[in-house]
């Protein structure tokens, strides 16, 4: 399987983007796709607090953590809340929706007040806990602007 | 897969490229906002993503269906 990603600049380099999608069986979420950055630097996948208000998730009622229940992400300090019972999509190579059960996805609740333009432009993160749990590969060649994911 | 799932990610690829082929060019003319777009237009932009949501809706819009995209603060930038 081939998961063809998106090469974008950002602050003045590339980087390799998807669109996923998810879905809650506990809560009603928005079923808008967000537009994610795939980072092998971050443990797992994780929604900032945009993606969260554009997706409507009530992250009043999410848990927080026990084993990470602070993380630093850009530069400020979040609440790690989790958000279990999701489903992930995305498309393949042939434009077909796959879904994935991912393990519980971050959603970041900012520890202190976060002036509206300090995290403006920052992307959600697809993590490491989703490329391992589901046996993907991460191709990324920014000189041909060509990205991918891949499953043997 | 239902349709709408996959009506969605098109309706929001093609919006990002076009964002995206015009990303210098609004942060020009509007300077670093949340930009709400559909069919190739932008329907609104504000400072603040709740406000623009609250636009959104009250233009009658199926939010699902509008790419909600932001240009950070000129010089500002972020490692993850």
């Amino acid at each position: 399987m081939k998961i063809p990603l998106s090469v974008r600049q950002r602050f003045g380099q590339l980087m390799p983007f998807a669109f996923i999608g998810l879905r809650s069986s506990k809560y009603r979420i928005r079923p808008m796709p967000i537009w994610v950055l795939v980072d092998t630097g971050s443990p797992w996948t994780a929604i900032t607090p945009d993606d969260a208000m554009k997706l409507d998730i009530p992250t009043h009622a999410l848990k927080p953590d026990t084993t990470y229940p602070i993380i630093l992400f850009a530069g400020d300090k979040f609440r790690r809340l989790l958000l279990g019972d999701t489903s992930l999509n995305i498309r393949d190579e042939t434009g077909k929706t796959v879904t994935f059960i991912p393990p519980p996805i971050t959603v970041l609740s900012p520890t202190k007040k976060i002036s509206p333009e300090e995290f403006r432009g920052i992307p959600s993160v697809l993590g490491d806990d989703f490329l391992t749990t589901e046996g993907l590969t991460l191709h990324f060649d920014p000189r041909n602007e060509e990205a991918f994911l891949f499953r043997p | 897969m239902d349709g709408n799932t996959e009506e969605l990610f098109e309706i929001h690829e093609k919006s990002e490229k076009w964002f995206n082929d015009h990303m210098v060019e609004f942060e020009h003319k509007y300077g670093s906002k949340f930009f709400a777009i559909k069919n190739q237009e932008v329907l609104a932009t504000d400072e603040k993503l709740e406000k623009l949501i609250k636009i959104i809706e009250e233009k009658g819009e199926d939010i699902n269906k509008v790419f909600i995209a932001s240009i950070p603060p000129k010089g500002l930038a972020a490692i993850l």
